[in-house]
């Protein structure tokens, strides 16, 4: 017995080891993920780094993020929310000054919040929560509640119309309804897109609307995508519907709400899953993440259901994601000559004019750059990171 | 560590060491030697039959056991002599009990059977095995998890209180991995309503824990390792029955009773147990610190039997059971669940019969035969969801319908299930020295899964039926040497499984099902040895090539979100083990055993659960390298005070080079693999004495065990700053039994999680503090 408190004894001083001091640099915040054997758990990472020149990073100083939601940036703000796991219940704030990272504090969210997205409106920010149909309200920089939105009059085929990733154009908050019912797709039989509206200065809903005719659903992607609603130089909002992750039969692409507009503009829908890829043969069943980049010039990765393999998928080596160039005034797609990538791999981000894609493909993993101006691409990963590549994000890019 | 911890710690220690008087004893001991030349026979087994504790004879056919006062049936046995028994009494210090014995072959098969129903024996055969008696551990446990916990390179996770569910690893390995059987029929079949942990302790004999190698004559595939729950054999007129109390309003009762009459047996048993599991708990990443109030347990089983010695057989027997259980189901993370519940009720009909000379002279036939129905229903409709902070919403459909407590979808899971196995053993004695043996494991279940609301609220169908036959041969050749210094025992075994369900691609706008029907066979190689040096002291080796079957979930998914994998392959492992026992009683009649063993265990083909956008499979893609050791040291360190303790050291690593399909080297290849405790050890202590309070016929033991955990990670270690870990752990638990009018009434106490330490499973399941327990046992037996 003696033996074994001193086992113990030796080993409880580990518990006291205080954390090194962090001491990277850089304006560039990349993060990491690692599946866990068991397939449905795993940890995720975030660290700054100051270039990007060809280097390996490990995770060894990097801060846990949320294995489900990569760190959502908003200005020189850092949020993690939980997402649709539950390896954790709290809201966590991080602000980049001066290079560095720092943790700002915490908000305990409510129990099974699937917390999926933050916007910011000053001192407020605006907490989507999926499974709850509701949008919390707190302070950001007191991390206290301020007041929470019960959006679950507007849930179509059950009350909860699973608020997802949101943005705010000048007074008003625009909320992508997932509208999933009974589990993480909407109805098939319901090709309709909803966006509630919110007006910050009063925090009460001014009006849900609705697309009916363009036959997409699901605006916006609930998990990993913050960016896939946003807003152009002219401040028309775009919104990238992914229709049940591609997989319900249905279009999928950007619907657009023009400046100055409270409703869809019936004169735009741009329907990828009908368009040709220049350099593919196949269309995407849906774009699984989206970068602005000017010029009407959207930067995405997209599905192709056709690469999964017959008749059982191998999500850990079929390589259905290809790179695109989206025009979305002429609703065209190119596809970049970057290799293809599982659905470990599919983040995009800008840095100047190069755009950065995270890819897992049969030859490495990590982060492959593309230039926009020379449309030159990597033909390998530049940034290589432990684990698979999550998000790239400039600090100051101006989308 | 805190101060108090400490001061708990020497409480119990203190405790722990109070000096006990000598109990009343027996000192058996005598001299073995072959009746033809009187020269002493060395190895021979001579075994207390009413304690199942034994011994073996030195060189010099010389052997002593101690044994509390009594009258016993002392047996000698050997491979190459006819078995001698005798009836003594013990009133004395000592008696010296001599045999000298006839040579025969025709007591081969009875040795054989007899031997392995003897934990020593089972210990010194040639595969890794570890036993476990219930006279070790009575009265410090209140269920086969506790064993099971201390035990070398055995650790238990289980997500809660009485009746959940928990999960035994095996040197590293555990789930699908680990065979869990009931005197050597596969339960892993049924594990919708049986679970380790159910079977009271009372009822058992013995554990059995095969580590790396599972003997083919116990059928289906575990490469992990393999777990067998050895029931007691009652004599002709018996009768069983406790009642225990335990913390958080658990309540179990235990009866068994059988009777005999013109060679027919009959016996009735049964338990019931009762659980509100309310014990305090943290929420999991939250600061709530609650009662669990949702978690409410209960388990009826009622078994009969009736066996017959008339009949062509040797011995058939009939055995029916039911079982009914429910359990409510505690919320810990997602929201404080008020009204899910599970039930699962099964019926059983069980024929066993066994023949020996059958159609020959040296073939012995066994045969298993059993048929189960099984209906398990998850029951999760509620229209309001209740947070840890109180806050309540309500989920529900257009249509009125509550979308449940448990993830997206309301649940009326009505799964019912049959499941046939038929297990044929032949065992053919070629002389004393080679012995064959056949195994043939059948196993057909057919799968009739529903969930109506489910399917409402989805609107399309989304479980299908199956089916899946699965055979296992194995052949088994036994050698034993002359001088029985040398065992082996070589197996060659064949797989073949076939699965047959429905599959939705979601692809399929029209979501119609199509069939899937898939058909696979491999195979498996093992060998184990053993050799004697001295009567004290054997070395054993093993080596297999074997592989695991896909279980059904893994097959047949969930016909929707979990996609059937017909193409998944196997399991493959390579695995060896190395050790040496040494088990010496000195002239001080003191007993000393010592066991170390090494492992090496290379796992590919690994299955692992992937996720895709909606649907997710189980492929097979992972590699795995366990490396370790374990010792073991049990001594009666004096004739009141017996000791024992155990360390295990595994070191599991992930040995996958590169991403699937991919030359993108594994970030943690090489890593230790995460959630699997590397470092664990227990330490126990038992001071026993007769009498102690005056009176005749009784006994009294006092035991205590400590058991400690090193920390380890949850996921892969990366970061310096990682938070999720499973915090190092030592607990202590004490026990107090006595028992009166020898052996008849038992009275127990216990006290477990004495410090109060936070343990936590899995880095999110908060387990029990310090509890209590009281028993009354009594039992009734007459020999003939």
């Amino acid at each position: 017995m003696i033996g074994l408190l001193g086992i113990s004894l030796l080993s409880c001083d580990n518990d006291d080891d205080a954390p090194e001091v962090k001491d990277e640099f850089g304006d560039i915040l990349l993060s990491s993920m690692l599946p866990n054997p068991d397939g449905v758990s795993g940890s995720a990472y975030m660290q700054v780094i100051n270039n990007i020149d060809a280097a390996e990073y490990d995770n060894h100083k990097a801060l846990p993020s949320s294995y489900s939601v990569p760190p959502i940036v908003i200005g020189n703000d850092i949020f993690i929310v939980p997402g649709w796991s539950n390896q954790s219940s709290t809201l966590e704030k991080y602000t980049w000054n001066n290079g560095q990272i720092e943790n700002k504090g915490e908000y305990e969210l409510p129990s099974n919040s699937g917390a999926v997205d933050v916007v910011t409106k000053g001192d407020k920010a605006y907490v989507s929560l999926n499974f709850l149909g509701k949008i919390l309200i707190i302070n950001h920089q007191t991390m206290e509640k301020i007041g929470e939105l019960d959006i679950s009059e507007y849930g179509v085929g059950d009350n909860n119309p699973d608020p997802a990733i949101m943005l705010v154009r000048d007074k008003l908050l625009y909320v992508g309804l997932n509208q999933m019912v009974g589990g993480y797709a909407p109805d098939p039989a319901r090709a309709k897109v909803d966006i509630l509206i919110v007006d910050t200065e009063t925090d009460q809903t001014v009006k849900m609307i609705t697309d009916s005719t363009s036959g997409m659903s699901m605006p916006t992607k609930p998990e990993a995508d913050s960016k896939s609603i946003f807003m152009d130089e002219n401040k028309d909002i775009y919104i990238n519907c992914i229709s049940g992750f591609g997989f319900l039969g249905q279009k999928s692409g950007f619907l657009r709400i023009k400046a100055g507009e409270t409703d869809f503009d019936k004169s735009y829908s741009f329907d990828v899953t009908q368009t040709n890829v220049e350099g593919d043969e196949f269309s995407p069943a849906y774009l699984l993440k989206v970068q602005y980049a000017g010029n009407d010039k959207v930067y995405a990765t997209g599905n192709i259901n056709e690469r999964y393999s017959v008749p059982e998928p191998n999500y850990v080596e079929d390589r259905t994601v290809i790179c695109l160039e989206v025009d979305l005034k002429t609703k065209s797609l190119k596809k970049l000559n970057l290799p293809g990538s599982t659905n470990y791999g599919m983040s995009v981000g800008s840095y100047k004019d190069k755009m950065i894609f995270g890819l897992v493909t049969e030859q490495d993993a990590g982060f492959y750059v593309y230039d926009t101006k020379t449309g030159e691409a990597s033909t390998t990963a530049v940034l290589k990171i432990a684990g698979y590549p999550g998000d790239f994000t400039h600090f100051g890019e101006k989308y | 560590m805190t101060r108090e911890v400490f001061r708990n710690i020497l409480l119990v220690i203190l405790l722990l060491v109070t000096p006990f008087a000598v109990m009343a004893q027996t000192q058996i001991s005598g001299k073995v030697v072959d009746a033809k030349n009187n020269k002493p026979i060395a190895g021979e087994n001579v075994i207390i039959k009413e304690l199942q504790k034994g011994t073996i004879t030195n060189d010099d056919g010389e052997y002593s056991i101690i044994v509390p006062h009594g009258t016993y049936t002392i047996l000698f046995l050997s491979m190459n002599y006819k078995t001698v028994e005798k009836r003594i009494i013990c009133n004395k210090d000592k008696v010296e009990v001599s045999a000298a014995l006839e040579k025969s072959v025709k007591q081969l098969k009875e040795v054989a059977v007899i031997a392995k129903s003897e934990a020593r024996q089972l210990r010194e055969n040639a595969m890794p095995i570890s036993v476990i008696t219930m006279d070790e551990l009575q009265g410090t446990v209140s269920n086969i998890n506790d064993v099971l916990a201390k035990t070398s390179g055995i650790t238990i996770r289980s997500t809660g209180g009485v009746g959940s569910a928990s999960r035994i690893s095996v040197r590293g390995l555990e789930g699908k991995r680990i065979g869990f059987y009931i005197d050597e029929s596969p339960m892993n079949e049924n594990s919708d309503f049986v679970d380790i942990n159910d079977i009271p302790v009372d009822l058992i004999d013995r554990i059995e824990i095969y580590k790396g190698i599972v003997p083919p004559k116990f059928g289906g595939s575990a490469i992990g390792g393999a777990v067998n729950i050895v029931l007691k054999e009652y004599p002709p007129q018996y009768m069983d029955a406790s009642y225990s109390l335990q913390s958080f309003n658990t309540h179990k009762v235990t009866g068994v009773f059988k009777r005999n009459k013109n060679r027919i047996e009959a016996g009735l048993g049964g338990f019931y147990t009762y659980s509100d599991n309310d014990y305090k708990m943290r929420v999991p990443k939250r600061k709530e610190e609650v009662t669990r109030d949702h978690d409410q347990y209960k388990k009826f089983v009622l078994g009969g039997g009736v066996k017959s010695y008339k009949w062509w057989f040797d011995e058939i027997e009939i055995e029916p059971a039911i079982l009914f259980s429910s359990k409510e189901i505690q919320g810990i993370e997602e929201f404080n669940i008020r009204n899910a519940e599970s039930k699962s009720n099964a019926f059983v009909l069980t024929l066993l019969a066994d023949k020996t000379n059958f159609l020959m002279e040296g073939l012995d036939l066994d045969l298993d035969n059993s048929y189960s129905y099984s209906v398990y229903k998850l029951t999760d409709t509620a229209r309001y969801r209740h947070g840890w902070a109180g806050e309540i919403t309500e989920a529900v459909t257009d249509n009125g319908i509550g979308l449940g407590e448990i993830g997206q979808h309301p649940n009326t899971v009505n799964n019912k299930r049959h499941v046939f196995y038929q297990k044929t053993n032949l065992n053919y004695v070629f002389d004393a020295i080679n012995s064959l043996n056949f195994n043939s494991s059948f196993s057909y279940s057919k799968g009739l899964p529903s969930d109506t609301l489910k399917d409402a609220v989805l609107g399309y169908k989304t479980n299908f039926k199956s089916t899946m036959k699965s055979w296992t041969a194995g052949l088994t050749h036994e050698y034993n040497s002359k001088n029985k210094k040398l065992t082996n025992a070589a197996s060659l075994k064949y797989y073949y499984y076939s699965m047959q369900t429905r599959l939705i691609e979601l692809t399929d706008i029209n979501r119609i099902p199509e069939d899937i029907d898939n058909t696979k066979n491999d195979y498996g190689l093992s060998n184990a040895m053993r050799y004697r040096f001295i009567p004290d002291f054997l070395i054993k080796a093993s080596a297999s090539y074997d592989v695991r079957l896909p279980s059904d979930t893994e097959l047949l998914g969930d016909g929707f979100i979990i996609a059937p994998a017909g193409n998944l392959d196997p399991e493959r492992s390579t695995a060896f083990n190395i050790g040496a026992m040494y088990d010496k009683t000195n002239a001080q009649l003191n007993r000393v055993q010592i066991e170390i063993n090494g492992f090496y265990q290379y796992l590919e083909n690994m299955i692992r659960f992937t996720g895709g956008p909606l649907q997710s499979i189980y492929q097979n893609f992972g590699k795995m390298r366990s490396l370790g050791a374990e010792a073991e040291v049990k001594t009666d360190a004096t004739n009141w005070l017996y000791l024992w303790g155990n360390i295990t050291y595994q070191n599991l690593r992930d040995m996958r080079k590169h991403e699937p399909g991919s030359k993108q080297k594994n970030t943690t290849y090489k890593d230790r693999m995460p959630n699997i405790p590397y470092l664990f050890a227990n330490i126990g202590i038992e001071l026993h004495r007769q009498n102690l309070l005056g009176g005749k016929g009784q006994n009294t033991r006092l035991f205590g065990d400590c058991a400690f955990v090193e920390e380890y990670f949850y996921d892969f270690q990366q970061s310096i700053y990682q938070e999720n870990r499973i915090p190092q752990s030592v607990t202590f638990n004490a026990g107090l039994e006595h028992s009166l009018k020898n052996q008849s009434i038992f009275l127990s106490l216990q006290a477990n999680n004495i410090t109060d330490e936070r343990v936590i499973s899995e880095f999110n399941r908060p387990l029990p503090g310090r509890n209590f327990g009281v028993k009354i046992r009594y039992v009734w037996k007459r020999e003939k």
